[in-house]
């Protein structure tokens, strides 16, 4: 990471507290254009405290939030949101709607777009994830795997400048987890700026540009994947690589 | 014959139902009224009794078979020389439970002597009125004695002995009001009766008007004191009990209603033990026993031209009450009538003429209002319940509490009572407003309990929507607004479908309940349309006619709910974790 990369989101000494229960301690983060960053950390380390409050789901207690460079704390968190994707644990699909209809309802609802648009958009994404053969089924007849990716597919159809992952394989079976993996690798691959919170030190490792070590609500170490893994400075660090890996 | 359980259930459901106000019902000054008075509690004939309108008498018996020739062996008995006698223990000085367990009263104490006359034990036990005709009709009992009107109507279900006692009724009106006569009742008066008494049966056979029925007494004499309605229609001793000094409502006049007697009932078919009960009354009329009992439980002036027993009994000789009466400056009105007369039941379900006869009505008055009240108050109930819950899941504690508040009240409280309180309580207010109509109050009533549950359903189902969606819907971009109007109430309402169906067959079965609040003819629902040829005949079929259209309502819905509850729990699976069948697919 240079100084030259222009930062496409990034959060500032942001404090979050729930009731007495200090969750974020300082947290300061960037995510460049193009790059992928992931979070690594124990639970409750306050990884996905982090990404909901870069979108805004939670509002920071103290701190800034900046996309490209510029604080938008003030702006209405609806219009934030639209420019910030998130896949989570839990796929989170919408289990009334079809799979087409999942993808399409934000399109069509924000950005006014026609059901023609809005369907071709849709399909295309679903496409993009190979999910274009099951857009007329309910996502509860889909596998977990499945349903990741309509949610990948739903998230990037509102063509978000970054994405947020929120433990996106946590919750699939172990054989699913390669087949997500790879999508998000290839996103990153095409350019899209991606934070991903991960368990899986094998993607942090071979796929993220830079690895943000959180603990206890702080930063503890960041740095290029190889000085994470292999050079750990904290101690800290060290002993959660030594339970995980 | 014995009864089958299902008729005894029935019969349990209809007592139920039909004491389901007895708490209610008025409390007598004296708590001992089960004990003879004697002759100083006299009370002489009221001067505005009228007697020009009494019914021609065409059943007394001109003479009796001699006492002698009784054939005790074929009586017809439950159990041999043992009469088995049914009688309602709530009506003192008539009929009553006394404190040493004794089943006694005029008419209790008179067949005792009419059955020692005659050689016979004699057994009693207590029931409530409603079932005691039904109950003598199909022989659980060889006689029944609670001072039962001998009325053409009841003479369909059961035989009637000789007179043993009379009746009249009394004409209750609002203070102010200018009606002083029956006469003067009119169509388009407004006139109470509680339902299934004689004295509803004379607003109709005798004045050929439609009344207002009611369930008791008490709601009857509330609607008369606060001009819900014109007139009240009453047994003179029950409306003495409940007239207090310085109500506004006050009697008008008096008068004879249908039947000219009292009279112990007995099945219809027993023609031999109508004959020696009728020998029995002659030979203690003849012997001074009933002039004794007489004067010393019920001793009031009798009507000119009334006596006892057959055409050829003894005139009894009796003291002058009158004289007596004035001696002790009793008030007229204070004279012991017959008690109220409620349903009448025959055992049997499958009387076809009665089906054939209800059947109609149902479908013309009793279903349309049925589905009325049940289509009315369920609007209502959806949209004040969505606005409930709405109102229940805010931020703001001003909508909050409110919400929370009328939920537990209205979810609280028996439909009878909020039924009572709005129809009866509000009624007054918005009487203009509704023209006293209590149908829009009834309505009403339900809506607003309904509301409450429907409420309560939305609420539970919008919350029962894992809040993931909501997020899921944020992190889009959607406003909070938009997502909860296409992402979570959607989820929420279906989930929910079944519980608001059974909402609804509730609905549909607590409308019957608005017959507390005394409906005309027209706005009859299924259960009154029922319930009023049940109490006219006393027979249940009409409520199983009744029952039916219930059920032909009530059943599809019911699988309804199955069929939309099994599609929302296997036609669409939650959100799982991938099955193994999927997995091959996937890793490709």
């Amino acid at each position: 990471m240079t100084e030259s990369q222009s930062v496409s989101l990034a959060g500032k000494g942001i404090h979050l507290s729930f009731g007495r229960n200090a969750v974020l301690r300082g947290v300061d983060i960037e995510v460049p254009a193009g790059k992928t960053v992931a979070v690594i950390g124990p639970s409750g380390s306050g990884k996905s405290t982090l990404l909901r409050t870069l979108n805004r789901l939670h509002e920071p207690d103290r701190g800034d939030i900046l996309l490209d460079g510029r604080s938008v704390l003030t702006d209405d968190p609806n219009n934030v949101r639209q420019r910030i994707g998130m896949v989570f644990q839990h796929f989170n699909l919408f289990p009334h709607l079809s799979v087409l209809t999942n993808v399409m309802l934000a399109p069509r609802t924000l950005n006014r777009l026609s059901a023609d648009a809005a369907r071709d958009l849709a399909l295309a994404q679903l496409d993009r994830v190979g999910m274009k053969h099951k857009a007329g089924s309910r996502p509860g007849a889909l596998s977990g795997g499945q349903q990741q990716r309509v949610a990948i597919a739903r998230a990037l159809a509102m063509a978000p400048q970054v994405m947020l992952f929120d433990e996106a394989t946590s919750a699939l079976d172990p054989e699913l987890v390669k087949g997500i993996l790879a999508l998000i690798a290839d996103l990153g691959a095409e350019g899209m700026t991606m934070l991903v919170v991960t368990h899986e030190m094998g993607f942090a490792r071979s796929t993220s540009d830079s690895v943000v070590f959180m603990d206890h609500g702080q930063v503890v170490e960041t740095g290029p994947p190889t000085q994470i893994f292999e050079a750990a400075e904290t101690e800290r660090l060290q002993r959660f690589l030594s339970q995980v890996l | 014959m014995r009864f089958r359980a299902g008729e005894l259930a029935a019969l349990l459901a209809t007592i139920l139902l039909t004491y389901s106000l007895a708490p209610m019902a008025p409390v007598a000054a004296d708590t001992n009224l089960c004990k003879p008075s004697g002759q100083d509690g006299a009370i002489a004939l009221p001067s505005k009794l009228a007697t020009a309108n009494r019914p021609r008498d065409k059943y007394t018996t001109d003479d009796v078979e001699p006492l002698n020739s009784v054939n005790l062996d074929a009586l017809g008995l439950r159990t041999p020389r043992t009469l088995t006698v049914g009688t309602q223990p709530g009506g003192p000085p008539t009929s009553c439970l006394n404190s040493a367990g004794r089943y006694t009263g005029y008419d209790n104490e008179l067949l005792r002597a009419i059955a020692a006359k005659l050689g016979l034990q004699v057994v009693f036990a207590g029931t409530e009125f409603s079932s005691l005709l039904a109950q003598v009709a199909t022989g659980r009992f060889d006689v029944a004695s609670s001072s039962i009107m001998a009325t053409e109507a009841r003479r369909r279900t059961v035989g009637f002995t000789n007179g043993y006692d009379f009746g009249y009724l009394s004409l209750i009106v609002p203070s102010g009001s200018p009606v002083d006569t029956f006469e003067e009742l009119a169509p388009g008066q407004r006139i109470g009766v509680v339902q299934g008494t004689v004295e509803e049966a004379y607003v109709i056979d005798a004045l050929h008007l439609q009344p207002v029925k009611f369930p008791d007494f008490t709601t009857v004499y509330a609607s008369v004191k606060n001009h819900q309605i014109d007139a009240w229609v009453a047994p003179a001793m029950e409306a003495a009990s409940v007239l207090r000094p310085g109500d506004t409502a006050a009697v008008a006049a008096y008068t004879f209603g249908l039947g000219n007697y009292v009279a112990y009932a007995v099945a219809k078919d027993n023609q031999p033990l109508i004959d020696a009960l009728n020998a029995g009354l002659d030979a203690v009329i003849a012997d001074g026993t009933w002039a004794q009992l007489y004067t010393d439980w019920v001793p009031r002036t009798p009507p000119p031209g009334w006596k006892p027993g057959s055409k050829s009994a003894l005139t009894p000789h009796l003291p002058d009450f009158a004289a007596i009466a004035e001696r002790h400056h009793r008030a007229v009105d204070k004279i012991p009538p017959p008690k109220s007369v409620l349903t009448q039941l025959r055992d049997s379900f499958f009387d076809w003429e009665l089906y054939k006869q209800s059947i109609p009505a149902m479908v013309t008055t009793g279903l349309p209002n049925t589905l009325i009240l049940t289509i009315s108050s369920g609007l209502i109930g959806l949209t004040l319940g969505i606005a409930l819950a709405v109102a229940g899941i805010s931020r703001a504690r001003g909508l909050r509490w409110p919400a929370r508040i009328y939920t537990d009240i209205f979810r609280g409280l028996p439909e009878v009572v909020i039924i009572l309180l709005i129809g009866l309580g509000i009624g007054p207010i918005v009487g203009g407003l509704t023209n006293n109509n209590p149908y829009p109050l009834g309505i009403a009533a339900l809506g607003l309990t309904a509301a409450a549950y429907i409420g309560e359903i939305f609420r539970s189902g919008i919350q029962s929507v894992d809040s993931g969606q909501l997020e899921a819907s944020r992190a889009l971009g959607l406003s909070y607004r938009t997502a909860m109007r296409l992402v979570v109430i959607p989820q929420g309402i279906r989930r929910v479908l079944p519980a608001l169906v059974n909402q609804f067959i509730a609905l549909l079965k607590a409308s019957a309940l608005v017959y507390f609040l005394g409906l005309i003819a027209g706005q009859r629902e299924l259960f009154q349309v029922g319930r009023d040829l049940n109490a006219q005949t006393g027979s249940l079929s009409p409520l199983v006619a009744a029952g039916m259209f219930y059920l032909i309502l009530t059943i599809p819905l019911t699988h309804l709910v199955n069929f939309v509850d099994n599609r929302l729990r296997h036609g669409r699976p939650a959100v799982e974790p991938a099955d193994p069948f999927a997995t091959s697919q996937e890793i490709t």
